[in-house]
């Protein structure tokens, strides 16, 4: 991945889009590199706080992907998540980030074929958008407090902005 | 095979009505003879395993990879292997073989000598200081595997003549069956597993041993210390991600200790060397970085245990399927993105919490779903090994299609096999009734099962699918059949989405792994006889009934302690978690404060998302944890921070427990 192309973070659900994402590597189907898998037990645990999160710290675009709709291994996790996303999208629409930057997919564990094609489909969609004016090239002084506050380290006092 | 004459100690021991003996001598320790064993030792038996060669794997272990999924053989088959060495119950015997095989009352009594490993027979020069080991073994059944029979020089009993159910008296010595295919010479040992156990059934859990782990470290005051572990899967990352450069960059991250590359982390030593680490380097946090955790997040879990930390305190980064596999032509990027990967693994880690281990009682019982000659004879099987069935037919009678059975009478094997299910005290049978709801999980599921206007709630630890294959058959596409297979195809559907396991392109359902798991589908507890041809599901139902045992016989299982709780501090009382939950796990508790019951929480974390209060969280996928991989990912390039910590004498402060001063 160069600084060109676009970062995508999908928020994959355990049970059908992170299996599926399995079942891609062992059918060893070629597919953009530029989506970074992130395991959840369901998309039902996707909160809106977890995508606003990912655009505010760069990302360029994030996929949602759990259970076929009627499927889902948690019986309405998707249907929640689809609620959520769409509410997500109002909200990056209110702040002037194209909505088209978030999406949210189905399809079953077994579906590798499908995986692969949402990884295309996303990455050409996010590449025509460009980058997200949000994303940083070089980490400012803030973001780096502000991530090593989260990882428990010491943060000097009186730098602290 | 044919059977040998009268004087064999498989007849000699026939109708002996002593009480048996709860351990199983298994020759040869090959693919067959380990998933034997490990089936054997899980239904709570004690296994001893001879092998005549110096190690255990076999001939399998040297295919490099797997068909039709290009699995990695050995990738597959390590787990497996580490889990019978590391299993209390299975005691391994290389270099040896049974030199002799006698009668004792009620059981026999094996003879094996166990050859000197460390002699080079060149420069031998017959000190004597070496010596054969020679000692007897008391066992009540033996298994013979193929590479097991230059070890075991007596006569077998084939466990393939016919259908087992004709047969009365069972001898103990059980040849297993092996072909060139892998999933089938795994069935066949399974299925020789299952008649061993019905054998022993009385004698079950009688010799056993359980695990001891070193006691858990309790890490709460400690900071993160997290220790990467790169596998190079064989050849199959090594190949294109690199894995030197790869360690290099993820070394200087944030709370990283320690980061090294393995060629095979879940092999024996692999997982040796992780165990050696975390006591070296006290690490807190295990990252591993290779495979999918779908196939071994649970043996790297026990690994952590093994290390003294607790099992939860593992993240895995699937560098594997999300890179190696699927950008082989681009190496380069694929390095790139197994760092990012590996980046968002150590955020996440460091958040990690030790979560106690919760158990829930096993529903001792077996539900069948389908009344042919498969699903009765896997009823049988568990009947037999005294489990409650319950077995669900739709039809309005018992049988199906008659089976094919070469050299065997199939109309009178399926008659004996219907008289003796309606006959059995232990099986109950529900005809014209089909499986209207399924909820739970491995050991304690719950089904409805309706039959005209009634319905039977059924609690149950494993369920077992035969259910005809829709239309697979060739031969059997003649006049009417294509009814039959639409009924067909349409129940399996409908199946599928009640028990949540998905078809295939062929309409077959999916396996968990297709070689090396042939029976067991991709949801834990769902076990599947599921091939058209009537012998084959024949075998296929003996080691669903030896895979379902495993399970049965175990008071308690694990729930993997991943659920929801409720900080009753910030609980408002909304009720949305009761609402929402789709398995009413949440209840109104003391003070009107939301409860959720850990034993019906499924862990999908739809409540903790939903409440307004943010009073809920779901252990092991916190808040602190997602958002710490998301800043890792985007945080790129921030220079580790040294986090030097000294404890001078003179200022007087005690140092915490986990500072090295404290373990010299």
């Amino acid at each position: 991945m160069t600084d060109q192309e676009p970062l995508i973070l999908a928020f994959c659900c355990e049970s059908s889009a992170y299996a599926a994402a399995d079942a891609a590597g062992s059918m060893r189907l070629e597919y953009p590199d530029n989506v970074r898998v992130l395991r959840m037990p369901c998309t039902g645990k996707v909160e809106i706080d977890y995508i606003l999160t990912a655009f505010e710290r760069g990302v360029d675009g994030v996929i949602v992907a759990g259970c076929p709709e009627g499927d889902c291994h948690f019986q309405e996790g998707n249907l929640r998540a689809r609620r959520r996303v769409e509410r997500a999208k109002q909200l990056l629409d209110e702040i002037g980030l194209d909505p088209d930057r978030l999406e949210i997919f189905n399809l079953s564990s077994s579906d590798g074929a499908r995986f692969a094609e949402i990884a295309g489909e996303m990455s050409q969609r996010l590449t025509k958008l460009g980058p997200s004016p949000l994303r940083l090239d070089d980490p400012t002084e803030e973001q780096n407090t502000e991530q090593m506050a989260r990882h428990g380290d010491a943060v000097p006092v009186g730098e602290k902005r | 095979m044919t059977l040998p004459n009268g004087e064999t100690p498989a007849n000699a021991m026939g109708k002996n009505s002593q009480e048996p003996c709860g351990a199983v001598l298994v020759c040869g320790a090959g693919v067959a003879g380990i998933h034997a064993s490990s089936d054997l030792s899980a239904a709570g038996f004690r296994v001893y395993l001879v092998e005549e060669g110096s190690g255990i794997h076999g001939d399998t272990a040297q295919l490099e990879k797997t068909s039709p999924a290009r699995e990695s053989i050995a990738c597959t088959m390590f787990p497996k292997l580490v889990e019978c060495v590391r299993d209390p119950n299975i005691d391994v015997f290389t270099m040896s073989d049974v030199i002799a095989l006698e009668k004792t009352p009620g059981n026999l009594k094996a003879t094996v000598r166990q050859r000197p490993c460390s002699t080079d027979g060149g420069n031998c020069a017959a000190c004597g200081e070496q010596r054969e080991d020679v000692f007897d073994l008391e066992i009540g059944a033996v298994l013979v595997t193929k590479e097991g029979q230059a070890s075991f020089p007596f006569p077998a009993e084939s466990t393939q003549s016919s259908g087992q159910q004709t047969e009365k008296s069972p001898g103990p010595v059980f040849l297993v069956h092996e072909s060139e295919d892998v999933a089938d010479t795994i069935t066949q040992a399974s299925a020789a597993a299952a008649r061993a156990m019905t054998l022993l059934a009385g004698a079950r859990g009688s010799l056993v041993r359980t695990r001891a782990y070193p006691p858990e470290r309790d890490i709460t005051d400690e900071p993160p210390r997290v220790g990467i572990f790169v596998c190079g899967c064989g050849t199959d990352i090594a190949s294109v991600v690199d894995l030197a450069a790869l360690v290099e960059r993820v070394r200087q991250l944030p709370n990283v200790v320690i980061a090294k590359t393995d060629v095979y982390a879940c092999a024996g030593d692999g997982q040796d060397r992780i165990v050696e680490a975390v006591a070296e380097h006290r690490l807190n946090r295990v990252v591993i970085a290779g495979c999918s955790p779908h196939t071994h997040e649970s043996i790297f879990r026990d690994t952590l245990r093994c290390a003294g930390l607790n099992p939860h305190l593992l993240e895995m980064a699937n560098i594997r399927d999300q890179c190696a596999r699927v950008h082989a032509d681009r190496p380069k990027q694929a390095t790139e993105k197994a760092i990012d990967l590996v980046r968002m693994a150590i955020g996440r880690a460091a958040h990690l919490a030790s979560l106690p281990e919760q158990t829930v009682p096993v529903k001792r019982m077996a539900l069948v779903i389908g009344g042919g000659i498969a699903g009765m004879t896997a009823a049988l099987s568990l009947a037999d090994q005294g489990f409650p069935v319950r077995l669900v037919e739709k039809t309005s009678r018992l049988g199906g299609p008659t089976p094919q059975i070469d050299g065997d009478d199939g109309e009178t094997v399926l008659a004996e096999t219907i008289k003796r299910v309606q006959s059995h005290l232990r099986i109950r049978v529900y005809l014209e009734a089909v499986v209207s709801k399924v909820d739970g999980r491995i050991g304690h599921f719950t089904t409805s099962i309706t039959r005209g206007s009634e319905i039977h709630e059924v609690k149950h630890g494993v369920v077992v699918v035969a259910i005809g294959t829709a239309g697979q058959q060739s031969e059997s596409s003649g006049r009417g059949q294509d009814e039959t297979v639409q009924t067909q195809r349409a129940d399996r559907e409908k199946l599928a989405r009640l028990l949540r396991v998905p078809l295939n392109a062929e309409g077959f359902f999916v396996l968990a792994a297709p070689e090396l798991r042939p029976v067991d589908s991709v949801r834990e507890g769902v076990l599947l006889c599921d091939v058209p041809d009537a012998a084959k599901s024949i075998v296929q139902a003996s080691a669903v009934a030896a895979r379902a045992a495993s399970v049965l016989s175990h008071k308690e299982i694990p729930v993997g302690g991943m659920t929801a709780s409720v900080d009753p501090q910030k609980c408002i009382s909304c009720m949305t978690c009761v609402h929402v939950c789709p398995f009413m796990a949440p209840r109104v508790g003391e003070h009107n404060k939301s409860e959720v019951q850990s034993e019906v929480c499924m862990g999908c974390g739809t409540c903790s998302a939903e409440c307004p209060a943010k009073a809920i969280t779901l252990q092991n996928y916190v808040d602190d944890q997602i958002l710490g991989a998301i800043d890792s990912l985007l945080a790129r390039d921030v220079e580790k921070k040294e986090f030097v910590l000294t404890y001078p004498e003179q200022v007087g402060i005690a140092p915490p427990r986990w500072h090295a001063s404290q373990h010299e």
